[in-house]
């Protein structure tokens, strides 16, 4: 065994109720990274997870052109404001745009919508209504409705559709029954539900009508064309970027998800910011418990400091004494730590649930989370001794042997 | 005439502005000498003892062991030479209180080698067996008596066969009893394994059981005579 590890060991173990004292410290502040890290992780993923669940990552679109303003006589105020024709926004050359989207660095898939509002009817119940006229393997790739699909099945030939869990309620609908839908071009047909999905977001689950784009198109009144192209990127915090490039690429006009969603992303940096700040206090907080527990043992050892370095012992070794006893609280701690972590997420599971009994949302200690949070622990250990250390090899033996 | 362990020229030592501690000292001591160095407190005996342990440096002069300029030597060659060459008993014992005595005699030799062997214990039972310790060698230091500790500390001191054992009032802390038995002890290991002993101390009457006394007045050798009683 090694100098350094023998001392450390001892000098941990004679000290054993102020080494018990600092360890619970320790693992008290390791346990807290772990729980609020494993919790504001989980509810972050919660919510981008909703969020993108029923959204691209970045919507490509024509440039809307600026309303048409009229002015009255006097110039001093607007007579008319004319919003351009949906016409002007349909993408006509969208097969091209789409197979350049899929070249762009970063971009995992590209699908064609062709959308509009539309009127749902079944009998005396009518409903507004997104449709959206989709391709379906492609559209999947950026939406995963296939596994979001409650009842029926994932199809749309013919006259199939896809609605959402809820209109399907306020229709009073199910799988296999026809309904009417009609647009602002007074185009109509009549449909057959062959799913019903549920995509987490109960506006997009009374709102979307899913068609094949064909159908879509016909009934939006826009023969070849799309209204935007989808897209999803490898990287969720990416699609900002990648929205510019695509602007740089195509001319068209591209808004990423973050872009869409700035409400929610300035929540989730608050969040973040907050469990940081909480983190590095509760850092600090450990980091000056151990330093100072071990300051006190240099003081209280002082004089067996100074009859080590009389025979012979080096500062390395001294040096190493000390930052071992740092890097063994750090690391005992973090296993404490991280089970006290992991018990506490168990706990808060067990409490936080729907009514349907389902977890609220995902509170996950996950072995990287756990690596991480033991890596911060050991080199804390390690920099809160670095000092004690160092003022142990500054002792001047003869004094300390003399005096203490 | 024995060889020359040591040698010291016109050593002097400074504490900041103050009057020196030590003036002009000149000292040489054999290999496997046995000498005593005496005077009053304050007169500068243990910062001597320091600079010849290599635990402090002079403010002037040269310094000479086994042959090697020390002064001038790099503080970690120096931290290991001095565990190498020389060994330290002190008055208060100074065992380390969480180890047992065979640990603390195996400490240095630990510290030498930057990790524990199995062969040390060995080694360090024979040391301890030769203090009349080996049936202590599993106690906790701090369930051994002053003398029994003294004893420990003797061990350790001579566990790496350093060719010097420096003691500072070596038997200050002990009864008269203890204090005869520890200073036969030491005297018994300089005879029988040849090792130099140079001791601190006010006791007078053991002072005159070594070959040599040394004493020292005001920062000064006063006097540095062979012990005549002991050798008629």
């Amino acid at each position: 065994m090694p100098f350094e590890i023998f001392i450390a060991l001892r000098y941990l173990r004679e000290a054993r109720f102020q080494t018990f004292l600092i360890l619970a410290a320790v693992a008290v502040g390791v346990g807290v990274v772990v729980f609020l890290s494993a919790l504001i992780n989980g509810l972050q993923e919660n919510l981008l997870a909703t969020t993108l669940g029923s959204q691209p990552h970045v919507i490509v679109t024509r440039v809307e052109a600026p309303p048409l303003v009229l002015p009255d006589e006097t110039h001093m105020i607007a007579a008319l404001v004319e919003q351009p024709p949906a016409r002007e926004l349909i993408l006509h050359d969208w097969s091209n745009v789409q197979r350049d989207l899929r070249t762009i660095p970063g971009v995992t898939a590209a699908a064609a919508v062709a959308s509009g509002p539309a009127l749902a009817t079944r009998g005396a119940a009518s409903k507004n209504i997104a449709l959206r006229g989709i391709i379906p393997d492609e559209y999947d790739q950026i939406v995963k409705i296939s596994s979001k699909i409650r009842q029926g099945r994932f199809a749309l030939s013919g006259d199939q559709v896809l609605v959402g869990i809820e209109l399907a309620k306020d229709l009073g609908i199910g799988v296999g029954e026809k309904f009417r839908i009609e647009t602002s071009s007074s185009r109509a047909a009549t449909f057959t539900i062959a799913g019903i999905f549920d995509l987490g977001n109960k506006d997009v689950n009374r709102r979307w009508v899913l068609s094949s784009l064909r159908v879509a198109q016909t009934l939006l009144d826009m023969p070849g064309g799309v209204t935007s192209i989808e897209v999803r990127t490898r990287e969720v915090f990416a699609a900002e970027e990648i929205a510019v490039a695509i602007v740089a690429r195509t001319g068209l006009q591209a808004d990423s998800w973050i872009k869409l969603n700035k409400q929610l992303m300035t929540g989730l940096k608050s969040q973040s910011s907050s469990r940081y700040i909480i983190e590095f206090f509760v850092i600090i907080a450990v980091a000056l418990g151990i330093a100072s527990v071990l300051l006190v043992a240099v003081v209280q050892k002082s004089k067996e400091i100074g009859i080590m370095r009389a025979f012979g012992t080096s500062d390395r070794q001294v040096l190493g004494v000390f930052l071992l006893q740092g890097a063994i609280l750090g690391s005992i701690g973090s296993v404490g730590g991280s089970a006290l972590g992991a018990a506490l997420a168990m706990a808060f599971r067990s409490v936080s649930r729907n009514a349907d009994g389902s977890p609220t949302f995902p509170v996950a200690v996950t072995a990287g989370l756990l690596g991480a949070t033991a890596l911060i622990a050991i080199s804390v250990g390690i920099a809160s001794a670095a000092f004690p250390a160092w003022r142990a090899t500054q002792l001047d033996p003869a004094t300390v042997i003399r005096n203490g | 005439m024995a060889e020359h362990l040591l040698h010291l020229k016109d050593v002097t030592k400074n504490f900041g502005p103050k009057a020196p501690v030590l003036h002009g000292i000149d000292l040489t001591l054999a290999q496997g000498s046995f000498s005593a160095i005496i005077g009053p407190s304050g007169s500068g005996k243990s910062t001597l003892l320091n600079i010849i342990g290599l635990l402090d440096k002079p403010s002037s002069g040269a310094f000479q062991f086994l042959g090697e300029d020390v002064i001038t030597m790099p503080p970690a060659e120096l931290t290991r030479f001095r565990g190498q060459k020389i060994g330290f008993v002190f008055q208060f014992h100074h065992l380390l209180p969480a180890f047992t005595a065979i640990e603390n005699v195996m400490l240095p030799l630990i510290a030498h080698a930057g990790r524990m062997r199995p062969e040390m214990r060995g080694k360090a039972l024979e040391i301890l067996a030769a203090v009349g310790m080996a049936d202590k060698a599993d106690a906790k230091a701090t369930e051994l008596s002053g003398g029994q500790q003294q004893r420990v500390a003797i061990a350790r001191a001579l566990v790496t066969d350093p060719p010097l054992v420096l003691a500072d009032e070596p038997t200050g802390n002990l009864d008269t009893r203890n204090a005869d038995d520890i200073f036969s002890l030491l005297r018994l290991l300089n005879q029988s394994k040849g090792i130099a002993l140079l001791t601190v101390t006010h006791d007078q009457r053991l002072a005159e059981r070594c070959d040599r006394i040394i004493e020292v007045v005001d920062g000064r050798i006063r006097s540095d005579r062979p012990n005549v009683a002991l050798k008629t």
